[in-house]
């Protein structure tokens, strides 16, 4: 069993050596499956930070169901990704804005999704992507509401509990409900509680970089949380 | 084999659709590909292209898909097409780094200083749209054609009670501060001001100014209709009292096709009255004095000769003398040249660069026809069919509605200067090149794949004008180069090429 040695990790990441399964392997990013089925992931790229992950230089060779060490000892806390509940405002300013990203569910690859505003958790598992678009849009609406210190819906929140998803989309949802956000959306709301359009602009379009149509679902999901707040 | 699907209820910008039929050309097999609207005009192009499209249940809301290729292949190539339309191959993986707001609101929030709304949708959403910036504060561009006379005349209304500009419809250039909106070219800023009612006018006499050192620092678009009775001139009259305003103008412009007798009548009197020197170009009129605030030109190269007279304190007289003895030369250069075929076809991007171009040829040629021609009862039955003299603006709407403009993909106009070049009749081929921004990469390489590719024996006499820059993104001298080893005679301005190509042709009607 090879041992792996990140150099930065997340604040949630485990501080003492885990073993852990290869779940899935991509070319940026291997997620593992750990203790109480949780994923941990290790990945290559900063902007990628996400809950239980660790930067490391390359990714090794490994397949599916192989099992290795990885050792947080010579690594530091690179990204703290809880939010801290209603601890800052949105910029009114910005209003506008964040208002038109509900209407990327106009395009027509996610416009199934419409037909469940009124009851989001109907959207679980629903819609294209590796991650379904529905899971996307769940998890940027939940995202809104724990950010903003709003409590999640009892209703909602149940029925995300149930097993309706892929084992990744799961896992996003259930951080995002208990309050972790990956680094592309805690870095949005930062610049939406600041005064600077081009690091709001920037922000925003790192969001939309982040898979083929998971940004825009995830965009469109926390504006329709932020519109609920307001 | 032609065969064409159709796509129901499917709407995709222009650019869109030329970008994925060029990528289907690339397709071992494919012969042609071609991606439009179901408009009245794209049938009929279609169907002279050789497609059937007779019977074809479409309307102007449909795509339309032609594909020649052979007939195992076609199934293939529609999914093909259909997974392009849905994910472009020229689009990489990622998003821009940048997000671009994608409504007015946010584009204001992030941007609460702008005062222009540059509005480019299909016509019959546009006026909506530029109402909304209008109500804004926003001044607008308003780039879209097929917008309605009543739309029109509606916005610039509103614009002129609000104190604000509407510049268009169908307007693809404008400058402000020096900087280019839509079609442009890398020119110097200066002391002129231009009005004009004509895009590819603006940017002959602004490159014409840079080619003899002058700058501009506002040029303003109207739209063509703006000043016609109708309209009133509305637009032109505001944009001549903004520019006599501004300290750092010295010359007033006002550039267009001959207005209507009430309109011009209107902007000369503001003309005379704004403190200005002022110079107008309203091609293809008779020659009117001078008059000691206002010079009047009927040119777009004249129009820049006067200016750049006035700028330097010299006799705007003679320069524009000196001018017409240039011109003089070249006709003589063009009635010695030799060429096989009897008729003249003027094949241009440029609407004003066509107009200006037929308004010159009538001086020598007895009878043009073309599809939006000077003289009533010369309209061709069939634009796609030329007759005899005929000048073709491949800009004009039937051209364009769901298409994109002939100067950001020539490829339309190029198979038409290939298919008049192999009739025997055609003497002189005369057709623009316009460089910019906004325009297409390489365009004479174009032209000149279809000159290369000729069968007939005797080809026409070729002769163009590049209207641009050495500072444009295609560098000119790039792209008149390439002309010049093809054998085209290449002149330096629009009514120099107009000159020299009709002057050639004079006399071999009658043969």
């Amino acid at each position: 069993m090879i041992t792996l040695y990140p150099f930065e990790r997340s604040s949630d990441w485990p501080k003492t050596m885990i073993v852990m399964k290869v779940h899935s392997v991509y070319s940026k990013a291997i997620n593992f499956e750990g203790e109480n089925n949780r994923r941990y992931s290790l990945i290559t790229g900063e902007p990628d930070y996400l809950p239980r992950a660790a930067l490391i230089e390359a990714l090794p060779f490994l397949k599916a169901g192989e099992t290795v060490k990885i050792s947080p000892e010579l690594s530091s806390v690179g990204f703290d990704p809880s939010i801290d509940p209603g601890s800052e405002s949105v910029n009114p300013l910005w209003q506008p804005l964040w208002r038109e990203w509900k209407r990327f569910l106009l395009d027509d690859r996610l416009d199934c999704l419409l037909d469940h505003l009124e009851n989001p958790e109907e959207m679980l598992g629903l819609g294209p992507g590796t991650t379904p678009a529905g899971d996307d849009f769940i998890t940027g609406l939940v995202t809104a509401f724990r950010w903003s210190g709003v409590e999640v819906n009892e209703r909602l929140v149940k029925a995300l509990e149930k097993n309706g998803t892929t084992w990744f989309s799961a896992q996003m949802i259930r951080d995002a409900l208990n309050g972790y956000i990956w680094k592309r959306g805690k870095k949005l709301c930062q610049a939406l509680t600041g005064s600077s359009a081009s690091e709001l602009l920037s922000a925003a379009g790192r969001i939309l970089q982040w898979g083929h149509l998971s940004g825009r679902a995830w965009l469109a999901g926390f504006s329709t949380g932020l519109e609920g707040i307001s | 084999m032609k065969r064409l699907e159709v796509v129901k209820g499917e709407y995709y910008d222009s650019v869109t659709l030329m970008l994925v039929a060029k990528e289907l050309k690339k397709i071992e097999g494919v012969a042609e590909a071609t991606l439009n609207m179901a408009t009245e005009a794209n049938l009929h192009i279609m169907k002279t292209a050789g497609f059937e499209v007779d019977g074809v249940n479409a309307s102007p809301d449909d795509l339309i898909i032609g594909i020649d290729c052979p007939g195992e292949l076609f199934d293939g190539l529609m999914e093909t097409a259909r997974s392009y339309l849905s994910s472009p191959p020229w689009k990489g993986g990622e998003e821009p780094s940048e997000y671009t707001p994608r409504t007015l609101e946010g584009a204001l929030s992030v941007l609460p200083e702008a005062d222009i709304a540059l509005i480019s949708l299909p016509g019959r959403y546009a006026a909506a749209e530029a109402m909304k910036a209008l109500e804004r504060g926003l001044n607008v561009m308003l780039y879209s054609d097929n917008v309605s006379l009543e739309e029109e005349i509606e916005l610039k209304r509103y614009a002129s009670r609000n104190g604000l500009i509407v510049m268009g419809p169908d307007c693809g250039t404008v400058v402000i501060n020096g900087e280019g909106l839509g079609f442009s070219n890398a020119c110097p800023v200066g002391p002129v001001g231009i009005v004009s009612a004509s895009g590819t006018g603006l940017q002959e006499v602004m490159v014409q100014l840079a080619r003899r050192g002058a700058g501009v620092k506002h040029g303003l678009g109207t739209g063509g209709r703006d000043v016609k009775s109708a309209v009133g001139g509305i637009s032109s009259l505001i944009a001549i009292e903004a520019l006599a305003n501004d300290p750092e103008i010295s010359v007033v412009v006002v550039i267009g096709k001959p207005p209507s007798t009430e309109v011009r009548e209107k902007l000369v009197q503001t003309l005379r009255s704004c403190g200005k020197q002022s110079v107008t170009c309203f091609m293809g009129e008779s020659p009117r004095k001078d008059e000691p605030q206002l010079k009047y030109t009927t040119g777009l190269e004249e129009c820049a000769t006067v200016v750049v007279a006035l700028l330097d304190g010299k006799d705007a007289g003679k320069a524009r003398e000196d001018l017409m003895n240039e011109y003089l030369k070249i006709e003589a250069l063009g009635r010695k040249s030799e060429t096989s075929g009897r008729f003249l076809r003027g094949l241009f991007t440029g609407g004003t660069l066509c107009y200006e171009a037929e308004s010159i040829a009538r001086r020598y040629l007895e009878s043009i026809y073309g599809n939006n021609p000077l003289k009533i009862g010369m309209k061709l039955p069939d634009s796609l069919k030329p007759i005899q003299n005929s000048f073709i603006d491949y800009g004009e709407d039937e051209f364009t509605q769901g298409k994109l403009h002939p100067m950001i993909d020539p490829s339309f106009r190029t198979g038409q200067l290939k298919m008049q070049s192999e009739d025997p009749s055609v003497a002189v081929v005369l057709f623009d090149v316009v460089l910019g921004y906004g325009s297409a990469p390489d365009p004479s390489s174009e032209v000149v794949g279809a000159i290369k590719g000729l069968e007939r024996k005797r080809g026409p006499l070729y002769v163009a004008y590049v209207c641009g820059t050495s500072g444009d993104p295609q560098c000119l001298e790039r792209q008149i180069a390439v002309l010049k080893e093809a054998g085209v005679r290449v002149f330096e301005s629009n009514a120099r090429a107009a000159i020299f190509a009709a002057a050639a042709t004079v006399g071999r009607e009658r043969r």
